[in-house]
This record gives structure tokens, sequence and C-alpha cells, in this order.
């Protein structure tokens, strides 16, 4: 406890800092749209990326706990964090049990100096939900693949440095799937711009036309895709992302509300729901890192989150439009706002819609 | 079942398991009494039975479990009080006459002490032996038998009573500590029955998915019919929120922990009641049914010790009265004064 709470004060006195000398600017949903890898690289700098990874790439070798500790503290900040999230979050620990000696020794290192930029390959237009639906293929070439096909709403593709592509290599539905690790930019991989309705770039169109792929950048064993995949969803669907992704915007609220606002009782609530949702985070992270995680408790916990984290931005309303306040929000509360209305709808879909989360957890329920 | 999980010791798995016999006695109450149930998490130096908070808990919700009404949570609940202010705890049936504020009058604390005025909504008054019942900077035990009650059912069929007291003796009076103020005890009383609330959150969703893979319609369970089956992952979603909220206050047993888990727990049984409710049809509405023994408890327990509007805007006004509210810093390091 001691080391961890040794730890928090560390990433503490980093943030403080980065805020002291204008290193950045908080953002709602800051793993999402908060990208900055000259951010990434000072984290990675200051030894506070990849402490669950071995100490032999350079990481902390510590557990899941420590990991928690700093994500909590940056996304709470609204830390700009997108350029090395979904390396550190689900790249890394995926090559770590997937990858080959010579894929851990490039990318670990890199990953942990925050130099990594990962996007995610999984949807496609025919492809969301039913994800074992997905049409682009490998086929077999003379020392590696060739891909083709195309992948949708692919989070910062045209920022990344690799794309982890879930593809078909024979075999129906979940069997016959394996995952590769394409590099970008690429001459055979183009890749188009969607803007959100917010009317920020932060998606993609990728579309793969015979891209070679070396069996060097092949991630762990062809077929077993849909498996890795997987583990990967599950470091993305539990996590302090939920929970802390309006909270610089609650705080910003604070100001000028005064001591007795008509919203005390909403704050007060919120103040309620992150304490119990942390708990069961945690908890939740402990089992997953001693391996013995209820098959239901992370779908369970990313519906009861992202509920949650859509009912902050209805608080944040009440908050911004309290008629006691004794004085205007902020310009910085109303960009913050309107970001965080923004990124509302999605929190419910990405990473997995509520209705088919449900769906597994009554197939758990069921017996 | 769940990473949440948090009353299960074996040694707590054995009480629970021990406790959930007794209920199905006729004469539950006496057996419990006889096993020191009701003075669980009390010190034995002052009378109790030992142990600590997540033990109480355990037992208490083992009787939520069981939608049994033995007043067990508000001896436990009383007991403490008076063990908190260095008392004796008598082997009784006690009542907690507790409230957000003080409105009874102490005459003569330092002579022959009284007590005038009334309290409402006390659970178990009436098969209690004593009163336990702050006033003004004081904690007094009280006999039942020099008060007078004006008792009414919970929608549950709960024992309630407005409690007069009339230049009442006191039996026994202890300062009350520092750190021990009126709306403390009364969030003592309120986490009691959020316990409760998440034993009984787990009941019915228990229920609600054995009801829905026998109920047949249209040919097959219900629980093949995809919204059904949404609705047993949404009771699952509440059970665990309140067991989140339960594993807050036994981690971190303050006042502050003990508001939300009330606020928490309640807010997920209103949810859950309706759920429920509708999943199980007209049955659901059959006082012959085990469902309703649980939701009429829930709609009771909700509105106790601090309906969940309450405890949000006590723990919004508390958060904003600090000098510098911080909301990371108040979820991660307390709230400033946090009282244990
Ligand atoms: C901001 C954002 C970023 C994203 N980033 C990435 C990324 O980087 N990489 C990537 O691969 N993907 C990404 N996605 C895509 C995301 O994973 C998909 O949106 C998600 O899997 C749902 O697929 P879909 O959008 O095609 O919806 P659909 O599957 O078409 O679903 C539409 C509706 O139908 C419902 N539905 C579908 N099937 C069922 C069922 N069996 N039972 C009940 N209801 C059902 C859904 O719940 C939903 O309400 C991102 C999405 C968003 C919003």
């Amino acid at each position: 406890m001691a080391e961890l709470d040794q730890l928090r004060t560390r990433v503490r006195g980093f943030l403080a800092q980065e805020i002291a000398t204008g290193g950045f600017s908080p953002h709602c949903d800051p793993w999402l749209i908060g990208f900055d890898r000259a951010f990434s690289l000072r984290l990675g700098a200051a030894g506070l990326l990849g402490l669950m990874l071995p100490a032999h790439y350079g990481g902390g070798g510590g557990s899941a706990a420590d990991r928690l500790v700093v994500s909590e503290e940056l996304l709470a900040a609204g830390a700009p964090v997108t350029a090395h999230w979904f390396a550190e979050r689900q790249f890394a620990p995926s090559i770590l049990r997937h990858g080959t000696c010579e894929q851990k020794d490039e990318w670990l290192p890199r990953v942990i100096r925050g130099e990594v930029c990962i996007s995610v390959g999984l949807s496609e237009p025919d492809a969301g939900s039913d994800l074992a639906a997905v049409r682009t293929k490998a086929e077999r070439a003379d020392g590696g693949w060739f891909i083709s096909g195309t992948k949708i709403w692919t989070s910062g593709a045209h920022l990344a440095d690799a794309i982890v592509v879930l593809a078909r290599t024979g075999g129906q539905k979940h069997e016959g799937l394996s995952q590769f690790i394409v590099r970008l930019p690429n001459n055979d991989v183009s890749i188009r711009g969607i803007n959100m309705i917010s009317g920020v770039r932060h998606f993609n169109e990728v579309h793969f036309e015979s891209t070679f792929v070396p069996d060097a950048d092949v991630l762990g064993e062809i077929g077993q895709g849909w498996k890795q995949a997987m583990e990967e969803l599950a470091y993305e669907r539990v996590g302090p992302e939920r929970y802390l992704s309006t909270l610089p915007l609650l705080q910003e609220l604070i100001l000028g509300l005064g001591k007795n606002p008509e919203s005390s009782a909403a704050l007060g609530e919120v103040l309620a729901d992150i304490r119990t949702f942390r708990t069961i985070n945690q908890r939740v992270i402990e089992h997953l890192d001693s391996g013995n995680t209820a098959a239901i408790d992370i779908p369970l916990l990313k519906t009861i989150g992202t509920n949650f984290e859509q009912s902050t931005v209805l608080t944040a309303l009440a908050l911004a439009n309290d008629p006691l306040r004794t004085s205007a929000i902020t310009a910085k509360a109303k960009e913050l706002l309107s970001e965080a209305q923004y990124q509302a709808p999605s929190f419910t879909i990405r990473g997995g819609t509520n209705e088919v989360l449900r769906g597994i957890v009554s197939k758990g329920l069921l017996r | 079942m769940s990473a949440m999980d948090w009353p299960f010791t074996l040694e707590r798995r054995a009480l629970a398991d021990s406790i959930q016999q007794m209920c199905s006695d006729a004469d539950a109450l006496t057996l419990m009494r006889d096993a020191g149930i009701p003075w669980i998490g009390i010190d034995e130096a002052f009378g109790g039975s030992g142990g600590n908070l997540a033990d109480a808990a355990t037992a208490i919700r083992s009787i939520a479990l069981q939608a049994h009404n033995a007043p067990i949570a508000e001896t436990t609940v009383a007991g403490s009080a008076l063990a908190q202010c260095g008392m004796q705890v008598p082997s009784a049936i006690l009542a907690p006459a507790f409230a957000a504020e003080s409105t009874l009058v102490i005459n003569n604390p330092l002579g022959n002490p009284t007590l005038t005025g009334t309290i409402q909504e006390v659970p178990g008054a009436d098969c209690a032996e004593f009163v336990v019942v702050p006033v003004d900077t004081w904690l007094c035990l009280v006999d039942t038998a020099d008060v007078t009650l004006a008792m009414h059912d919970n929608l549950a069929h709960e024992h309630r009573s407005s409690v007069i007291f009339t230049e009442t003796p006191v039996r026994a009076l202890a300062k009350l500590p520092n750190n021990l103020a009126h709306l403390d005890l009364y969030a003592q009383l309120a986490f009691a029955r959020a316990v409760q609330l998440s034993g009984a959150l787990i009941a019915i969703r228990e229920l609600s998915i054995e009801f829905a893979q026998t109920r047949e319609q249209f040919g097959q369970p219900i629980s093949r019919l995809q919204v059904i089956s949404h609705y047993l992952a949404e009771l699952a979603e509440l059970a665990l929120v309140g067991e989140g909220a339960i594993a807050t206050a036994l981690e971190v047993p303050t006042t502050l922990n003990f508001a939300i888990a009330k606020s928490v727990t309640s807010r997920a049984a209103r949810e859950s009641s309706r759920i429920a409710h509708q999943i199980h049809g007209a049955m659901g509405m059959s006082q012959e049914y085990a469902l309703g023994q649980f939701t009429t408890r829930m709609w009771s327990w909700i509105e106790d010790a601090g309906r969940p509007e309450f405890w949000n805007a006590t723990i919004g006004r508390t958060f904003l009265n600090q000098p510098h509210p911080d909301l990371w810093l108040s979820i991660t390091d307390g709230i400033e004064g946090e009282r244990t």
C-alpha cells in the first residue's frame, strides 16, 4: 500500500510540473481524444509507462495495481494519453504473452519509452458487434502474408506506427482468425479519415490491398486471433476510464459553484458512485491480474461503468446550469462540456456495445 | 461468484450458513439471541460477541437474504453506539432511536436525567427491551417500559414506532465522543439498511434468474427472450454495484462511506425492484410468491434512515464546504475531516 501511495505521489508530482510548465491542457475522454506524442515521451522518460512490464525490457516489473495508479492519475488530470494508450494498455501485454523474442525486444522497450502508437483493427463495415464476421483475409505468401480488406472506425490509424489487424486465415467464424502487425505509414495501406460529430478527425477507414506482412510480424499463433483479440478487449473493458473520463470537467465546474448550490445532491451522487465503481474496478483488476476473473465480471463492469459515464454528463449539465452559481462557468469548462457531450454516446458503444455485453452476461447467468 | 465476494472468509461463510438455518426456525429470534448474533461486531469488553464490522455485515445481510423480520440489525447498531461511547451493552434487544438531528430535550443530565420529546420511525422498538437515543451531547439508554409507543407497519409489515418520551428516566448515559455526532450515528443505521439492501439485491437477482428459466411463454422459457435476458444482466449489474458500495465502506468505514453505501444501494434497489417485478409479471404481485417479500422491504429500507436524496445532498455539501473542494482528492484521500 505504501508503495502505491508513493507511486501516486510521484505521478502527481509529474503532473503538477506539467501543469506548471503548460505541458498540456486537460481533456475529457483523454485516452481517446488527447493525442500528444511529446507528452507520451515525457511520461516514458519519467519512468511512468510500462510499470507492469518486466524490468528486462525497461519496465517497472510491477503489477496491474501499479499501472492502475498511474492511469487513474493521468485520466483524472485529463492528460493527453491517447498516443501511447492502446500500445501500453493492450498491445504490450499481448506481445508479452504471445509475441516472439524479437517482437518483445523490438516493441516493449519502445512502448515503455512512450514512442509507440498502435491502432486496433477489429471492426469492419460488415463486422461490428458480430466481430467474428470479419472478411479481411490474409493469404499465404513467400515469407509472409498478403492482407486484403477494409477496417473501419479505426481510432488514430492516421497517426499510428502500426495497426493490429484481425484477419481470416481460414476456417469459419471464430476459428481461423489471426492477428497481424501492419506497419504504418505503408504504401499498400490507404487511410481515409472520418470526422466525428464534433467535426474532429478521430477514426478512419483503413483499406488493405494485397498488403504484404512478413512472418516476423504475425502476432501470436495463426488461428488464435479470436482468443487473443478477446484478451486485449478485456483490458479495454476494465480500467478506470469509465469513472474518470469526465472528471476534469466536473472539477472545472466546481469553480464558482458556491457552498450550497441546487446541484449539491447531484454532486454528492457522483462522488458516491465514483467511490463505489472504483472499488469494484480495483477488485476486478486484481482478479484479472491473478487470472481468476469470473467470466461475467468484465462485461458487467463495462456496462455499469459506461452507463455511469454517460450519467455524469447530465450531472455536469446540472452543475453548469445551476441557478445558484456564484460565478459563471469558465471558458475551459465550456470547452470540456461540449467535448463530453460529443463523446457521450460512444461510451456505451465502443469496445463492445452494452447490448452485446449484456448478452454475454446473461449467458453467464443462465446455466 | 463475483470478484466482489466481500464478506466471504470461510468463517463468515459458516456464519452466513448457520444464520440461514436459524431463519427457517419458528423461534429464530431466540436461536439468534442464544448464539449472540445481535451483538456481533461489538467488542467483548463492552458485553458484545466480538468480531468486526464485516462480521456484523455478514450477519445482517444473511438475515436480509431470508427476508426475516428479526430486529437484529437494530440491536447491532444500537449496541455498537453504546460501546462507542464506552457504555456496557446489555444482553437485550435494543432499538436505535436515531435521527439526523437532535430534537429531544434532556433535563438534569448530571443528576437524575429525564428525556422529553418524540422520535419517529424507530425500528423494532415494540419488541426491544431498551431504546438507545442520542440527545444533545449525550447517548442515553432508556427502558422501553418507560416510553409510549405509537406503532405502525411499514410496507413490509415490519414494525416502526414513534417513541414518545415524557420526562422519561434515563437508565444510563455517557458523553458522545467528539467524533460521534447525531449524523454519524444516523449514518451507521443507514449503513445497516444498506447492507440489508445489498442482500435483497442479490436475492431478487437469484429469484429472477430462477423464475425466467422456469416460466414458459410462446413455447420457451422467457429467459430466451433477449429483453428478459438483458433485464437479468441489469439485475446482476445492480447487485454488483450494491456489493461494491458495501465493500467500499467495509474497507474504509467512515460516515461518508456509510452515507455513500446507503445512497448507492437505495438507488440500485429502486431500479432492481422495478425490473424484477417486470420480469415476474402477475406472479410477482402475489403474496404467496417470494418476490414481494423482498421488494416491499426494499421500498421501506430505501426510505429508512435517510433516503438517497438526503444523503446525496449531505455528501455534496460536505464536499463543497471544504476550503478547496477537489473531487479527485476527495475520492482517493478522503474529504477533509472525514470521520472514522
Ligand atoms: C469512438 C469510437 C472509436 C472506435 N474505435 C475503434 C477502433 O479503434 N478499432 C476498432 O476496431 N473499432 C473501433 N470502434 C468500433 C466499435 O468497436 C464498434 O462500434 C462496436 O463494436 C459496435 O459495432 P457497430 O458500430 O458496427 O454497431 P452494430 O454492431 O451495427 O450495432 C448497432 C446496434 O445494434 C445492436 N446490436 C447488434 N448486435 C446485437 C445483438 N446480438 N443483440 C442486441 N443488439 C445488438 C448494438 O448493440 C447497437 O445498438 C470505435 C467506435 C467508436 C464509437
